[in-house]
């Protein structure tokens, strides 16, 4: 099939070690800064918490879309830099064929690569022996479970009053009779951690908007509960929830190994979306990469922040609907902050999986039209 | 076979072809003119890559703007010098044969066919990254011929050839000529394009300036006065010798350069004819001659200023 041939041709062209070794840096940069904090600070090193921020801004926020930018308009305007393009348009062969083959490859290198780039900075972030996504809770995973008791006992916040009354009678009246000047009774504690382990497995009122108005929850947890999820879905989201609401004691579930296969799915899409515009835009623009990066880095970057519904008409609003991470608190720092604060809402991830698709078959076919019609001549010579 | 009908062509605010009307048939057909004259954007109106602004190609009775029935008949040399540089010429010339719809079973042997009518057995297997100006013409001539295409349109494809690769490939041009194809080459040089055909578009400024038998066209030159340079001792008493023959106009001496001597003639043939004979029977040194009209701007000169 020529396409094969056309795509196999591509491919080879974009694995020159001139070309690939560019992407094999960007691929394995967040991986060597992880493990570069972690080498650095082993005691204080959060994997979950390393792979969430790194994944969110450096894989999905920045290899992903200059990857997708530079080959995917490199599909046209290498073959025109090289002048090459006139053997391709002058064969007995659709033009919009040759565009789709030579776009496939670009793609499958720049899903590659990401996959594989998030692939070994799950590796480097993991910890072993860690709860590794499970959501129920054990008592390792309390750092003080003192203190924990002390604000179910006496309830201050909304999130804390909810759970006193979701413990068990006997629960409750052993809190009731317990005196905090003293260490809490070791049977006392894993009563009541069976009661929140009921909370996390089973209960689809704990979250809540008013409950959780003054609690600082992560994207991921945030996205989650816009989902209104059930079973395992909805026991990681309480757990999340648990986790946002007492920061302090509870440890953090480990998040990495488990977001890093959803990731690896939502990173073709994601490549997909961003290739087709860029394709778009190299079918259109003679300096297509310029405009490109722009978009991605300028349109992208801001535009999901802003206030209203600015946000729908960014690709990444859809990709972090699909691949939520808890990013760390110091990354929306000063005016971006506000710019959160505004626009808290997520879009929901069924809407993402009807977008993003829609969006590159849109832009493709768009392509394909604006690639058979124009004419594209280089220069000789002379 | 091609068909052109009041066809111009304008990049924005330059025109690059210009009311041109022609029509061209099998055979060898050579497109003269020099850098400029527009010859690669009538070529490009021909193969598809751009369209006419005003007017009407009919190659084969089609547009032929991204027509895949007018490809497959077509066989393409650009004036581009780069190919695909990673590749080994043979890689190129089969990779170009599949893209023409040549069958995989035959693919490699045709490939090996036309590698050996432009002469490249010994480099087909380099990469083309190494290959110097002449091989990069040849290896491209047979990425053109490979499909034995009806119509060969090829441009300037005699550039950076030895003499003796120029001649070699002139006798394929001609030899795809006499089987009945369609062959346009295009070329800035009236030498050349004499050693392949009487058959020639003149063009100039975007305009087709003369069509026909280049004889035709030639004895228009030669009634045009013609102006040879030549460097000789004594090129005062050569000058005045050959003021005495009835084919000189004028003669020309320069102050400023001793040995020189211009002189202007109606028929420049019977002059070269001559001009041995003179210098042999009175003893004069030449050490150079040349015609600065003997060219195509010459040509031009002529037909512009009429």
């Amino acid at each position: 099939m020529l396409e094969w041939l056309l795509y196999r041709i591509a491919l080879r062209d974009l694995l020159r070690i001139r070309r690939v070794s560019v992407a094999i840096l960007l691929m394995a940069a967040p991986a060597a800064i992880a493990l570069t904090i972690r080498l650095s600070s082993a005691s204080e090193f959060d994997g979950a918490a390393i792979y969430g921020a790194f994944a969110s801004l450096l894989v999905f926020g920045f290899v992903l879309p200059i990857l997708s930018v530079v080959f995917c308009t490199g599909v046209i305007s290498q073959e025109m830099e090289q002048r090459t393009i006139v053997y391709l348009l002058t064969r007995p062969i659709a033009r919009s064929r040759i565009l789709l083959a030579k776009f496939a490859a670009a793609w499958t290198l720049v899903s590659a690569t990401t996959v594989v780039a998030i692939g070994i900075l799950a590796t480097v972030t993991y910890e072993p022996g860690s709860s590794s996504g499970q959501a129920r809770l054990y008592p390792e995973a309390i750092k003080n479970p003192k203190a924990l008791l002390e604000q179910l006992q006496y309830p201050i916040d909304p999130v804390s009053e909810y759970l006193r009354n979701s413990l068990s009678l006997r629960s409750g009246e052993g809190l009731d009779a317990w005196d905090p000047a003293t260490q809490p009774r070791r049977g006392l504690v894993q009563g009541v951690i069976n009661d929140l382990n009921r909370v996390i497995e089973r209960d689809r009122r704990f979250y809540n908007a008013d409950r959780f108005a003054s609690t600082r929850l992560p994207e991921d947890a945030r996205q989650l509960a816009s989902e209104r999820p059930r079973g395992d879905g909805l026991a990681t989201l309480n757990r999340w929830l648990l986790e946002a609401a007492y920061p302090d004691l509870l440890i953090r579930s480990r998040r990495s190994m488990s977001q890093a296969p959803r990731d690896m799915l939502v990173l073709p899409i994601g490549a997909l979306a961003y290739g087709a515009i860029s394709l778009l835009l190299a079918t259109l623009l003679n300096r297509a990469l310029i405009v490109g990066l722009f978009l991605a880095f300028g349109w992208e970057s801001w535009v999901s922040l802003l206030p209203g519904n600015f946000k729908l008409i960014s690709l990444m609003t859809y990709l972090r609907a699909l691949a939520p991470h808890a990013r760390p608190e110091t990354s929306t720092p000063g005016s971006m902050a506000l710019f959160t604060a505004l626009n808290p809402e997520s879009v929901a991830s069924h809407i993402a999986w009807i977008v993003l698709p829609s969006v590159s078959v849109i832009a493709c076919l768009l392509a394909m039209a604006v690639f058979t019609l124009r004419e594209y001549a280089p220069k000789e010579d002379a | 076979m091609i068909g052109l009908n009041r066809v111009s062509r304008w990049y924005g605010q330059v025109i690059g072809v210009n009311d041109i009307t022609c029509a061209i048939q099998p055979g060898l057909t050579a497109l003269l003119g020099p850098n400029g004259a527009g010859k690669s954007t009538l070529m490009k109106l021909i193969t598809g890559q751009l369209r006419p602004t005003t007017g009407r190609i009919a190659v084969y009775g089609e547009a032929p703007f991204a027509n895949r029935r007018v490809y497959r008949r077509l066989g393409y040399c650009p004036e581009i010098e780069s190919c695909y540089e990673e590749m080994t010429g043979r890689q190129f010339v089969r990779m170009l044969g599949l893209m023409a719809n040549l069958p995989r079973s035959t693919v490699a042997d045709r490939a090996d066919e036309a590698i050996a009518a432009v002469r490249m057995e010994h480099a087909a297997d380099s990469r083309i990254g190494g290959y110097s100006k002449g091989m990069r013409q040849r290896i491209k001539i047979a990425q053109a011929i490979l499909h034995d295409p009806d119509l060969l349109v090829l441009d300037e494809p005699l550039n950076g050839l030895d003499p003796v690769g120029r001649r070699e490939m002139t006798d394929l041009f001609v030899q795809q000529a006499q089987k009945g194809k369609t062959v346009l080459v295009s070329s800035h040089i009236l030498y050349e394009v004499e050693q392949m055909t009487r058959n020639i578009l003149l063009m100039d400024r975007g305009r087709l300036r003369a069509m026909g038998d280049i004889y035709e066209i030639r004895a228009l030159i030669d009634a045009h006065p013609h102006r040879i340079a030549i460097h000789a001792e004594n090129s005062r008493t050569l000058a005045k010798r050959l003021l005495d023959l009835a084919c000189v106009i004028s003669a020309r001496l320069d102050p400023d350069t001793p040995d020189f001597v211009e002189i202007e003639t109606r028929e420049p043939d019977e002059f070269y004819s001559i001009l041995p004979d003179i210098t042999m029977k009175d003893g004069f040194r030449i050490t150079s001659f040349e015609s600065p009209d003997n060219n195509l701007e010459a040509v031009f000169r002529y037909l512009v200023k009429g």
